[in-house]
């Protein structure tokens, strides 16, 4: 491509993406420039989801009329999920697929500015020599397109219009938060669930494996709403696990965290409820100390039979050296123990009613045959038609164990 | 193509997939476009669920797990045998051996094979529809459960048998307004299990476990049933997976009074009778040989796009593979791609949607 005719697609683009944040269309238009004009046989653009990659959203998809395979859609949300999920690590990704005889390249570029990611633009092509062409251009756009992306999602996000800049921050820093993945570990599955309101709010949940091979899960809430919620839900994290990581006793834990943080939730008025639970997979030993959180369920797989696990201590940052009491419990195969939080039994149906522990154990008993995941995929689902069409009010949170 | 129920079909919606009559014979072709007067008639004759042609959806392969040949095959033998039984002790079975042999090869061949199709019976013929549906389920949870090929066929000749004590007590009579109380008709409804026994333990060509089935399918694993109120392993095997075949398919077809249940409504409601009505060790293999989305449900998903299921696997029963129709702004995602939602964790589905359009 000459560089007059370069320049002339640099400026076409550029202007439609002064548009971006009103007339959404301008991507598909984006798309199609580039793809006819870079002579590729596909361009597609990606938006990232707001809530720290949760979710993608494909903006557009430009394709030739010719013999492409037909699952060229798939292969390129799959492209695009994998360059977004490797960013910051990664500037350009390449990969090619045989199909029907055919050999296509691709190459995707994740977008961000700000420091955070907004999106990904994907290419697929059939011959090599047109790569150069593809890196030089979408070099010189890349910022471009990544504050075209931005501008769209902050006016065309409803959720975001209402929140202001800052709390969209501090919502993407909750949700990063959350475990990246949980623990594998024979003979139990382990799950977990954290949908969050609009209204950002303060749960904590952290699920990971101590240095002498036990599971720690933490469950916590601050009070509270907003940035100065996800601050101490942070903090709470870090100190929660660094206590936490070499194994030390779930009412110690709490002990540690209560002195770390103390003078701190009492000077800005606020507090948090922690659970924490150490659970010992060869002895299936769950211990738990709590600090004024709902108590988590057991249900038992063999006689049907549920029970809460209630200790009684005192929210962290409550009383200055507080000593918190231990207790455990003995499961078997078959076990389901479901750690949740307020926003669960809270959850409203429009005639106003709460969907409570009754549903929860319902659900669970429902399920109980299932896996971790299978248990909290369908108490998401059961929890998602309780609340309708109405705006969920608190974030929802909870995990799963289930043994055997 | 896309599952719907029969309440939100609307005329000028196309059929997607054939509507059986009695014999295997098309009642509906794929692609007839349904009128008012149609869907009363579908509506009348009992079928719930039916699955419409959508462009918007596309092209879905949806697979029954055993062919549609052997299905109406052994419909028919099915009939005959049991229109047949009572007065000819000495019947032979060869043409119900040979059905049974059918289906059970067919579901060897696919072992990975998930109950998909909803409300596959053929119209007409609720009973004999039922006694296969039933066999097909026990058999295919029995091959979960690894029964050996000796096993299978009683079990299968059970499974098609269990209700033969029904044709004694003639369903009408149940239905009427007569001068029974509902205790008689109860006792009455309640012999058909002994009277299946009779019938069948006189057929020497039959393994008497195979009227053990007939009699004990209604016992329940904590001793509730009927006609002895026997409890646990005092259950014949076979009569323990055929207890929970016949209540999963009499739930999902909206029979007897009851309103319709969706597979996953159903699963949920076996596995919170496990123990109680059912054996515990058939309720936890049966459960992973059902589609709890089936192929063609559509779905919102958390990031509020709408979703078709194209594929649904054993391991992983509520993250099938799905494709994606509609972006959260409502807008057409055009053409539409897919996702596998047990690779893809953040998302996941939070409804069913049951509503006519997209």
């Amino acid at each position: 491509m000459s560089e007059v005719k370069e320049g002339k697609l640099l400026h076409q683009v550029c202007s439609l993406l002064l548009k971006a944040h009103e007339e959404p269309e301008v991507f598909e238009q984006i798309a199609e420039q580039l793809r006819r004009n870079l002579q590729v046989s596909c361009c597609s653009i990606w938006l990232a989801s707001p809530n720290g990659g949760v979710g993608q959203q494909r903006l557009a998809f430009s394709i030739v009329e010719d013999n492409l395979p037909a699952d060229l859609p798939t292969l390129d949300f799959k492209e695009a999920f994998q360059a977004m999920g490797r960013e910051g690590a990664l500037n350009w990704q390449e990969s090619q697929v045989k199909v029907e005889k055919q050999r296509l390249l691709s190459l995707t570029k994740p977008l961000s500015s700000h420091g955070h990611l907004d999106g990904a633009i994907c290419f697929w092509f059939v011959d090599g020599a047109i790569r150069q062409h593809i890196v030089s251009l979408i070099t010189s756009l890349a910022a471009d397109l990544a504050q075209g992306l931005d501008n769209y999602r902050n006016f065309s996000d409803s959720s975001h219009r209402r929140l202001n800049k800052e709390l969209a921050i501090a919502k993407q820093i909750q949700a990063s938060f959350l475990p990246k993945k949980t623990p594998q570990l024979a003979g139990i599955s382990i799950a977990f669930q954290s949908m969050t309101a609009h209204e950002m709010g303060g749960d904590y949940l952290d699920i990971f494996q101590t240095q002498n091979k036990l599971v720690g899960i933490a469950l916590g809430d601050v009070m509270g709403k907003g940035i100065p919620a996800a601050l101490w839900m942070a903090m709470t994290k870090v100190t929660l696990s660094t206590i936490a990581k070499s194994g030390v006793q779930p009412h110690v834990v709490l002990e540690e965290v209560n002195k770390a943080l103390y003078q701190d939730l009492v000077e800005r008025d606020t507090f948090v409820t922690l659970l924490y639970a150490l659970y010992e997979p060869v002895k299936k030993v769950l211990l738990l100390a709590n600090a004024g959180h709902l108590p988590p369920l057991v249900f038992h797989g063999t006689t049907g039979q549920y029970e809460l696990l209630k200790v009684k201590g005192t929210y962290i940052g409550g009383i200055k050296n507080r000593k918190y009491k231990l207790i455990g419990v003995q499961l078997m195969a078959g076990d389901v123990v479901l750690f949740y939080s307020d926003g669960v039994t809270e959850a409203t149906n429009s005639s106003g009613e709460q969907f409570e522990l009754n549903n929860i154990v319902d659900v669970v008993s429902k399920n109980s045959l299932f896996g971790a995941q299978q248990i909290v995929d369908s108490l998401t689902i059961h929890v998602s038609q309780y609340i309708g069409n109405r705006q969920q009010a608190d974030d929802i949170t909870f995990a799963c164990l289930k043994v055997g | 193509m896309r599952i719907m129920s029969i309440e939100k079909v609307e005329p000028g919606m196309k059929v997607g997939r054939p509507i059986y009559g009695a014999n295997g014979k098309t009642l509906l072709a794929n692609g007839v476009k349904l009128t008012s007067r149609y869907i009363e008639r579908i509506k009348e004759l009992g079928i719930a669920v039916v699955y419409i042609y959508d462009e918007s959806v596309g092209e879905i392969q949806v697979d029954d797990v055993i062919s549609e040949k052997t299905r109406f095959e052994a419909i028919k033998v099915t009939k005959e045998a049991m229109e047949n039984i009572k007065l000819n002790p000495a019947l032979n079975l060869a043409r119900i051996n040979e059905a049974v042999n059918d289906i059970i090869n067919e579901l060897l061949n696919n072992c990975d094979t998930m109950v998909n199709l909803v409300d596959i019976r053929a119209v007409n013929d609720y009973t004999f529809g039922h006694s296969v549906n039933v066999a097909v389920l026990s058999l295919i949870t029995a091959i979960t459960m690894g029964f050996n090929k000796d096993k299978l066929k009683i079990l299968g000749a059970g499974a098609l048998f269990h209700d033969v004590g029904k044709t004694a007590v003639p369903e009408n009579i149940l239905m009427m307004a007569t001068p029974l109380t509902d205790d008689d008709k109860e006792e009455l409804l309640e012999e058909h299990t002994t009277i299946g026994f009779h019938i069948l333990r006189k057929i020497e060509s039959l393994s008497l476990q195979v009227a053990h089935v007939a009699l004990q399918h209604h016992e329940h694993y904590d001793g509730t049933g009927y006609p002895r109120k026997i409890s646990g392993d005092e259950i014949n095997e076979f009569a323990r997976i055929v207890t929970v075949a016949d209540i999963y398919d009499i739930l999902t077809s909206g029979r007897a009074g009851r309103s319709r249940l969706t597979s996953l409504q159903a699963v949920e409601l076996i596995i919170a009778n496990s123990g109680k009505f059912f054996a515990p060790e058939v309720v936890k293999h049966f459960i992973h040989t059902i589609a709890l989305f089936p192929v063609g449900t559509l779905v919102m998903l958390n990031t509020q796009e709408k979703a078709v299921v194209v594929e649904t696997f054993r391991e992983y029963p509520t993250r099938p593979r799905v494709r994606l129709l509609v972006n959260s702004q409502g807008n057409r995602i055009n053409p539409p791609y897919e996702m596998e939602l047990a690779s893809n964790l953040n998302f996941y589905i939070v409804r069913i949607i049951e509503e006519g359009e997209l």
